[in-house]
């Protein structure tokens, strides 16, 4: 795994040195973001929710064990962020994007976008997180189990299910050789 | 394989174009790093043990001498900065209706003195709140917002009869008047007509061919365009500083469209021309939608619905630069901020204290509320724009939240005893009007939340008459 923590910087962030602890987060905030825009599915949120993560895991910085990856630390509270704040939602705010009228056929790939955003939707919170983390972020199954506090096996299993499911709502195309 | 490798680019695709490229957002979070938001745990654990020790010695005490009732804690919400306002602006005027002498004004000042009475139908009051306008008898009465007398009358060319609405231009130069004449059956074109109020004169007028009942809406300076919105159709006009010239007209679907209301259509004028000049942002109090529509391609651009129990009693309230939309619901207390600009509720939270029944939302959907005609205006924000005054609970006593916009947090309440239907601040800011009951009592306070008079009213009492910002 790329982003084990440096000791110094680790050591420096649990002093209280923010100088420390940004240049930890720096390299993670895109990946933190994508994760939140891809289990969200909304850009002001994925900012907010990766904001608030990343003063959480300031406040939490003493958790964080020497030698310990810094990555899955990190993108483990920002995945509970999201969870938070889809449940913060009870107001059931809906946001309609007014597309002007076009005459010409929309864009296909445009089309398969919405289709496949619905369908990673409609996914159970837990399996849309491990399909995000696979396709989307594309790390391996043994971190994405790390990040969830899962087993591997668990992990392996959400996966597939998760992959079962977007199949029954939306056609996979083959990849062009 | 195949299918792995094509469903993770369609991901990669689909999602991408929801997320774009990472924001820049290391500054932001650098901002709030400050070491006051850290805490080591012993530290905390430490805090929380002592905050609770005080907690228990605190509450032994308030235990011991508590009797009724709390009181709740002295909050001041004096301006911040000194806020200039047109002669008058200080005065709460409030309409009610009577059986004799047909609508009454009544205008009360911060000591709760009553300053004059208007009897005519008033509907606007300039953006400066120093002066008030009736439309009657084929013309404009403009009064003053000082003691109420009458300034003048601007005669209008078309428009004739009661069926009429005005809106004024955001500046309150121009006042445009949409309306029929006493032959003019719903069905037919209504003239429009636009009165600059500087010169006191008519200006223009044209039969437009829009629908009855459509709502004038002035943009520019000049007034170089009126828009006249309603029904299923938009007309766009152009005025070169004598007449009026249709521009563009077109269909605007009625159910995912733009809809706005007159001044008295929801509990606060519910549109707004922000300060680019060219977009119109409106509420629907049907189903709750807040539409963004831009002037110039006369095109709806963005929506936001928020899913609200009754949003037909929810007032809404614009701040004071216009940027930002408050969309308070009296009953339940809930407030939803949009941001304007980002176009996107920034936060929806609860702002009703103790006290209020919270199924008391249900009443209104089996008995309506008496506000004798008008709709409640729940909410008022102060002109610094850093407080919302809310109220209204069904009925209930509730009194007045205190809401620091800032941080949206409920900083006390005044009167919580009484039972209040709508609030009213002072274009200075230093004077809070709230009808209380069934509207015929009024009652005026300071901003120290001490209460400087109450008085009785005609008991159909509408509601307070504004400054009409559009």
């Amino acid at each position: 795994m790329e982003h084990a923590a440096d000791p110094d910087l680790v050591r420096g962030a649990k002093r209280g040195a923010e100088e420390a602890f940004t240049s930890l987060l720096r390299p993670l905030l895109e990946p933190a973001y994508r994760l939140a825009a891809g289990m969200l599915q909304d850009r002001q949120l994925a900012e907010d929710a990766v904001q608030e993560a990343a003063v959480k895991a300031w406040r939490r910085i003493h958790q964080l064990r020497e030698g310990t990856e810094m990555r899955p630390w990190f993108l483990g509270i920002v995945a509970n962020e999201c969870r938070t704040t889809r449940r913060s939602r009870w107001w059931g705010l809906l946001t309609i994007k007014a597309e002007p009228p076009s005459v010409e056929a929309p864009d296909e790939a445009a089309v398969r976008g919405i289709d496949l955003r619905s369908a990673l939707k409609r996914l159970r919170p837990e399996q849309r997180l491990v399909v995000v983390l696979y396709f989307y972020l594309d790390l391996p199954l043994e971190e994405i189990a790390t990040i969830t506090n899962a087993s591997f096996a668990a992990v392996r299993g959400r996966l597939y299910r998760g992959i079962r499911e977007l199949k029954a709502d939306f056609t996979i195309s083959e990849a062009q050789a | 394989v195949n299918q792995e490798d094509s469903l993770r680019t369609e991901i990669h695709q689909a999602l991408d174009a929801i997320s774009g490229s990472t924001p820049e957002l290391l500054p932001q979070i650098v901002q709030v790093l400050h070491p006051g938001t850290r805490r080591q745990p012993v530290r905390a654990v430490a805090q929380v043990a002592a905050v609770l020790g005080i907690g228990l010695v605190v509450g032994g005490v308030v235990f011991a001498l508590h009797r009724s009732r709390v009181t709740p804690a002295a909050v001041t919400t004096s301006p911040t900065t000194l806020v200039v306002a047109g002669p008058g602006a200080d005065i709460a005027w409030v309409t009610s209706q009577t059986v004799d002498r047909g609508d009454v004004v009544i205008g009360v000042d911060p000591t709760g003195r009553v300053v004059g009475r208007i009897s005519a139908p008033v509907e606007l009051r300039s953006p400066d709140g120093a002066h008030l306008y009736a439309i009657a008898d084929g013309g404009v009465d403009v009064y003053s917002a000082v003691d109420g007398h009458k300034e003048q009358t601007i005669r209008l060319q078309s428009v004739s009869g009661n069926a009429h609405i005005p809106m004024l231009s955001p500046d309150g130069r121009y006042l445009a008047v949409v309306g029929g004449s006493p032959t003019t059956l719903p069905t037919m074109p209504w003239p429009l007509e636009l009165v600059d109020l500087s010169t006191g004169r008519s200006v223009a007028s044209i039969t437009v061919g829009s629908p009855a009942y459509g709502t004038p809406v002035i943009a520019g300076a000049q007034a170089q365009h009126v828009y006249v919105i309603g029904g299923n159709t938009i007309a766009k006009l152009a005025f070169d500083g004598a007449t009026l010239r249709v521009e563009q007209r077109t269909t605007n679907p009625p159910c995912n469209g733009l809809s706005v209301g007159g001044v008295n259509s929801a509990g606060g004028l519910p549109f707004r021309v922000l300060a680019d000049g060219q977009t119109l942002v409106a509420f629907c109090p049907i189903d709750g939608r807040v539409t963004w529509f831009d002037l110039v391609r006369m095109r709806v651009t963005h929506e936001v619905v928020v899913s609200q129990k009754n949003p037909f009693w929810v007032s809404p309230i614009f701040s004071p630069d216009g940027n930002t939309l408050y969309l308070h619901e009296g009953g339940t207390g809930a407030l939803h901020v949009v941001d304007l600009v980002r176009q996107t509720v920034v936060r929806s939270t609860k702002v009703a204290m103790a006290d209020q029944n919270q199924l008391a939302w249900l009443g209104s959907l089996l008995v309506t509320p008496a506000y004798a005609g008008g709709i409640p205006r729940t909410a008022a924000v102060s002109p610094d724009g850093n407080w919302l005054y809310g109220v209204g609970a069904f009925g209930a006593p509730g009194g007045v939240s205190l809401v620091h916009l800032p941080d949206l947090g409920v900083k006390g309440r005044w009167i919580p005893d009484v039972s209040l239907g709508s609030v009213s601040v002072s274009a200075d800011g230093l004077t809070i009007y709230l009808l209380a009951g069934d509207g015929n009592e009024l009652r005026v306070l300071r901003t120290d939340g001490s209460q400087v008079a109450k008085l009785s009213l005609p008991a159909n009492t509408y509601g307070f008459i504004v400054p009409t910002i559009p």
